[in-house]
């Protein structure tokens, strides 16, 4: 996966994940600055990048995946 | 544990009242071993004299600005000035009320509101909130911008207020004394959420929270060298336990940076922790990340948790996690002081997996009765409405004579005071109290009364998840139409679910919509969001 793919499906999931459209998704952002991403929607964006990508949940990722460029850089490297 | 019971009033082993206020018990901590750790906070840790000496700075600076004897407000989160803020407002002979930025602004401004305090505290990089939350606030008050060691502080706040700063350094404050609180001074004052939205300020006096601490003191026994979470949000009454049963013990807390919040396992066993308290939220979040597993906290001593119902299937997740550990359930209401009745979870016995763990027997001093709807005690073996009194009751309600006047009421002769929880409960002679959920949880439905807690049982048992809840939904007016399910973390399907309900309920209490979700909300406190759900079903009316 390129970086720039994966950055498109790191906004993608999260977008899923919290209920929000695409647009909705900054191009850089973290847990801290999307209102809508707290403790209980984190789980949901573990959840679908288990599922979908087979992404393993363990505190390593849990923590990683705070930001997008966190989520698109365990993609990319999966 | 020894209790006496009289008259259906079960009565909590006598101990003689404590004599230091936890002011005077975090400062005679630092006087005796100044070095020892106290604090771990952002990544730095701190001493005992460390802490003391910036509590020391900001109690000093509440006394150059405000000269009533007025409660302070803090905004502050997790930081080192949080608590430099708390032990400082209380050195100042003041009782403090935590603001918070994880709660509406909106809430905070009615907390302002209804306090009314001279002195608002903030927490330096929280400036731009307390000037969001103060936009229209007219009543002047000394704001206190408690800042770090580095560049100069140049925060400005609009008129009429006046700022000041205080820095977080060690430096010897002079000869600023510690105040010496009464014990029927008050401590803190908190604010729940009242039914009808407004929030309620809950004072909780000095000699109710020494109370509550050397009965934990007595009961766990932490040594110096005991280190203990800190997971609860300042806005909870829970935070109060973590910080002043540290800090009598002369141990070291720790706080668990927010991004560890749900994930503290690793946190945990790095630092070594020995003692844990959190909500039954936070260790059923954990199954579901699937980060409880055997043998993960074996560095524990001591796991309390306490907010909600604790699941039976969680308490033995809990006991595989951390099997060096005993496990209790603690009980109580704001206004008792954090908590007053506890059980301890026995090895796994015959009890059904779908239980929740029973709240067990009153502290040491406290009394618990259950209270029948026609307001006399409730005769032994039924259900009623659980009473507590004893000298953890809250002096009331913040400016609020009728709302006190109804949930604190005289009963017996001579008269007691009681705190009416709200919470149905039975009492049973092995166990003690057994909680069955919220008064207000039970509801009239097509002319049946109808538990929610009890539906929370069967599709506990039946998904084999504990994160369940269900609701009163739909509501038109006063009148129930029906009742509404939530179920995560299960690979049962709603029918399965409906069947269950089906098979072990009455017809009218079968839940008419069950959503399977991968998740259920979480309030400010940890504990699943019931109003979140409710005005998720308002949102989602229309499309069913």
């Amino acid at each position: 996966m390129t970086d720039n793919t994966a950055l498109e499906s790191a906004r993608d999931v999260l977008a899923r994940a919290l209920g929000l459209g695409p647009a909705d998704i900054p191009v850089a952002g973290s847990f801290d600055d999307i209102a809508q991403w707290d403790s209980v929607s984190h789980l949901q964006v573990m959840l679908l990048l288990e599922e979908e990508s087979g992404i393993e949940i363990n505190e390593d990722t849990i923590v990683q995946c705070m930001t997008i460029d966190g989520i698109a850089d365990v993609l990319a490297t999966k | 544990m020894n209790v006496t019971t009289a008259r259906h009033i079960i009565a909590g082993p006598t101990a003689a009242k404590p004599e230091t206020t936890v002011t005077g018990a975090f400062f005679a901590s630092a006087a005796s071993a100044p070095d020892a750790p106290a604090l771990w906070v952002d990544g730095t840790l701190y001493s005992y004299s460390e802490l003391a000496g910036v509590a020391r700075h900001v109690a000093a600076a509440i006394r150059a600005s405000d000269h009533s004897d007025a409660g302070c407000a803090i905004l502050a989160y997790r930081s080192l000035p949080t608590y430099a803020g708390i032990l400082g407002t209380l050195a100042a002979g003041r009782a403090y009320t935590p603001l918070s930025p994880r709660i509406p602004v909106d809430r905070n401004r009615r907390i302002l509101a209804a306090l009314a305090p001279r002195t608002l505290l903030v927490d330096a990089p929280l400036a731009r909130l307390a000037r969001e939350i103060l936009a229209g606030y007219d009543t002047p008050l000394n704001v206190i911008m408690m800042a770090g060691n580095g560049a100069p502080h140049t925060d400005s706040i609009a008129a009429p207020h006046v700022l000041s700063t205080v820095r977080m350094d060690d430096s010897p404050p002079g000869d600023t004394a510690v105040a010496d609180p009464a014990m029927d001074a008050a401590a803190y004052v908190l604010f729940t959420s009242g039914s009808t939205g407004l929030p309620k300020g809950v004072v909780i006096e000095h000699g109710c929270v020494a109370r509550y601490v050397d009965t934990i003191c007595r009961a766990y026994a932490p040594e110096p060298d005991a280190r203990m979470t800190q997971l609860f949000d300042p806005t909870f009454d829970l935070s109060v336990h973590d910080m002043f049963v540290t800090w009598a013990a002369g141990a070291c807390l720790y706080c668990v940076p927010e991004k560890l919040l749900f994930t503290p396992i690793g946190f945990a066993n790095e630092h070594a922790l020995t003692h844990w308290f959190s909500t039954p939220t936070t260790a059923s979040m954990l199954m579901r990340y699937r980060q409880l597993k055997p043998d993960a906290l074996p560095g524990l001593q001591v796991s309390l948790f306490c907010g909600e119902a604790l699941a039976r299937q969680t308490a033995e997740a809990w006991r595989a996690a951390a099997p060096n550990s005993v496990i209790d359930n603690l009980y109580g209401p704001t206004e008792a002081t954090i908590a007053i009745t506890a059980h301890r979870v026995a090895a796994a016995g015959p009890a059904a997996p779908a239980d929740t763990v029973a709240i067990g027997q009153p502290f040491n001093g406290q009394s618990a009765a259950l209270l029948a709807e026609d307001g006399s005690f409730a005769a032994p073996g039924e259900i009623g409405e659980l009473i507590v009194s004893g000298d953890q009751l809250a002096r009331g309600y913040l400016n609020a004579p009728d709302q006190t006047a109804a949930a604190f009421i005289e009963l017996g002769t001579p008269p007691v005071r009681w705190y009416r929880t709200g919470d149905l409960a039975r009492y049973d002679d092995d166990d003690g109290f057994v909680y069955l959920g919220r008064l207000d949880n039970q509801i009239k439905l097509r002319g049946h009364r109808i538990e929610l807690g009890e539906i929370e049982a069967v599709l506990r048992d039946a998904s084999g998840s504990a994160l369940v809840a269900a609701i009163a939904w739909p509501v038109e007016g006063q009148e129930v139409g029906g009742i509404t399910a939530f179920v995560a973390g299960t690979s049962a399907t709603a029918e399965d679910l409906r069947t269950a309900c089906e098979e072990r309920l009455l017809a009218a209490a079968v839940p008419s919509t069950i959503h399977i979700r991968d998740t259920l909300p979480v309030n400010a406190s940890g504990k699943t969001d019931r109003i979140a759900l409710r005005d998720w079903c308002r949102d989602n009316a229309t499309t069913g």
